[in-house]
């Protein structure tokens, strides 16, 4: 009962090719749900309605996602509004935010990719789509007392050699938003039993933790990273980053991460 | 009987739940749990949980839609509210999805008899979820940007029947969305409060709404208004209005948004210690409408 007259309703109000085809050809488009009478005759007499929450559904969306991503918007200009009508077109909301801003962030990174934009965008657009990613990540319930109580020796921690594509400092980072409990955990203590050698691990700490987690992040990401740390200059900046106009500082004020002390 | 005074929980009001600001904190579900055994942000969850009560708030029980919750939504609602302690569980009485995808919002539907039956059923089963955790279901009045013509009923009206039609829910009584969509669709606000039995309003929402020209829009970025406290003040004075907690909600332009929810925190408990005297002191309610919202 009903069900194909909402599934109508929520297409033309989530989706702009079909509120342009309701306006052009509402037979056509009527034809494509199984309704009755009387409830074509209600999709027709809502047609103003819904083409006003459409306005308002693509728009709460749109800066959903565009939120999520302030400086690939920075740098993409006008053009992230053509990613973001892309996608939206393509692609139907997920029941979760999280797997909606999830699936537009591979859509956004694979654009811009595929647009062959300056490094450092595309740089900037992965480490905003890993930090999302990050913040929402699923967490296995049953494993959070277990990487609590099992903390391993700074000495146990041995990049792959695959992940290993130069060595660079380390780098510790501060204040995290979000605890991987999945990801190898070390005990704070152990930190300066790490190999003094240079690696693309980053250290989340939570404040006043007796623990760290460890990510191994890509060089990409983590020149991205080394350059947020709030002292570099903006010369600095943009000589890590292979581009000019770096917008990279303001990254870190935004609080997801803080560089406290760099190894 | 003490209403708890508190706000939604996100990260960049965490001060407002670590000094004691906020005696209740409302996680959203969604962003919080998404499958059996799993949890997104246990960062934030390990600042609330088990330091003050906690109020679940659902964005996706589709119970405004004949569809209605997912299955795994309803067991989630159950778990989560167990595994949380928490006090309340509410939701929308909004459409969140069609038989084949998400909208991604909270949208109105078509109000008549066929979705009230349905929409009845769908309360019932959340309901059963929630209880065997002991957490009563509560649901939120939506606000909306128009309505569906063809709709038999206003949503207010929807809501009314649906307390109605069945006991196993009470209100989210979000004032600042009766206070847009009366000042959008220029209704009487406290028509709607008359109609309303008082002791099925369970929790209390407040927010700061913004305006895009002549339009009002609860965007939840900005404080609480002067009008959303005056009509707050109104609930407050109805004899038999006893909500569990009154939250502050705070979604969005966080730049400066702390100090505003404090002070938005220490305007309710203000209004409600002005109720209790007012009663205390038998002093009569504002006067009631007397017409239902068109």
């Amino acid at each position: 009962v009903r069900a194909e007259l909402e599934a109508a309703i929520g297409r033309v109000i989530t989706n702009r090719g079909a509120l342009a085809l309701l306006r052009a050809d509402f037979d056509g488009f009527a034809a494509g749900f199984d309704l009755d009478d009387a409830e074509r005759r209600q999709l027709g007499a809502m047609h103003d309605d819904l083409a006003r929450l459409h306005r308002s559904f693509v728009t709460k969306r749109s800066r959903a996602l565009r939120s999520s991503f302030p400086y690939t918007v920075a740098r993409l200009g006008d053009r992230f509004e053509l990613v973001l009508g892309r996608f939206t077109d393509d692609h139907p909301p997920a029941d979760e935010s999280a797997d909606d801003l999830a699936r537009f962030g591979d859509f956004l990174v694979d654009v811009v990719e595929a647009w062959d934009e300056p490094r450092l965008t595309i740089d900037v657009a992965r480490a905003e789509h890993r930090r999302g990613c990050a913040a929402r990540a699923v967490i296995p319930g049953e494993d959070l007392d277990a990487a609590r109580a099992t903390p391993v020796a700074g000495s146990e921690i041995e990049p792959e050699a695959a992940a290993v594509l130069a060595r660079r400092a380390g780098v510790t980072l501060g204040r995290f938003d979000h605890d991987m409990r999945r990801l190898p955990v070390l005990a704070t203590t152990a930190i300066d039993e790490l190999p003094a050698g240079e690696s693309f691990h980053a250290f989340f700490r939570r404040c006043g933790a007796d623990f760290t987690q460890i990510w191994r992040i890509e060089p990409a990401t983590y020149r991205v990273l080394a350059a947020m740390d709030g002292r570099a200059t903006r010369c600095e900046v943009e000589a890590l980053a292979d581009g000019a106009g770096s917008r990279l500082a303001p990254f870190v004020a935004e609080g997801a991460v803080d560089i406290v002390a760099r190894r | 009987m003490t209403v708890l005074v508190g706000a939604g929980y996100r990260p960049e009001l965490r001060a407002i739940f670590a000094d004691g600001t906020a005696d209740v904190a409302e996680l959203v579900l969604d962003r919080y749990g998404t499958a059996r055994g799993a949890y997104r942000r246990s960062w934030d969850l390990a600042q609330v949980v088990g330091r003050v009560p906690v109020l679940l708030h659902g964005l996706s029980g589709n119970v405004g839609s004949v569809v209605g919750p997912r299955d795994r939504y309803v067991e989630l609602v159950g778990e989560r509210a167990g595994a949380l302690g928490a006090i309340a569980f509410s939701d929308h009485l909004a459409m969140t999805r069609t038989a084949t995808h998400g909208l991604g919002h909270l949208a109105p539907n078509l109000y008549d008899p066929a979705l009230l039956t349905r929409a009845a059923g769908h309360v019932e089963r959340l309901a059963e979820a929630l209880a065997p955790a002991g957490c009563p279901l509560v649901l939120e009045n939506l606000a909306y940007d128009r309505r569906l013509s063809g709709s038999q009923w206003t949503a207010e009206e929807f809501t009314l029947r649906l307390l109605d039609a069945t006991a196993k829910w009470s209100l989210l009584l979000d004032v600042t969305n009766l206070w847009v969509n009366s000042t959008n669709f220029a209704f009487d606000a406290r028509a709607f409060l008359d109609a309303l039995p008082p002791e099925r309003i369970a929790l209390v929402h407040m927010a700061g709404p913004q305006r895009f020209g002549d339009w009002w829009v609860d965007t939840h970025g900005a404080a609480v208004r002067d009008e959303v406290f005056a009509l707050l003040e109104d609930v407050l004075a109805r004899p038999g209005v006893e909500p569990i907690a009154i939250v502050v909600e705070r979604d969005t332009n966080f730049q400066g948004a702390e100090p505003e929810v404090r002070a938005d925190l220490v305007r309710v408990r203000t209004t409600l210690a002005q109720a209790a005297a007012r009663r205390g002191a038998g002093q009569p309610r504002p006067a009631r409408s007397t017409s239902l919202p068109a």
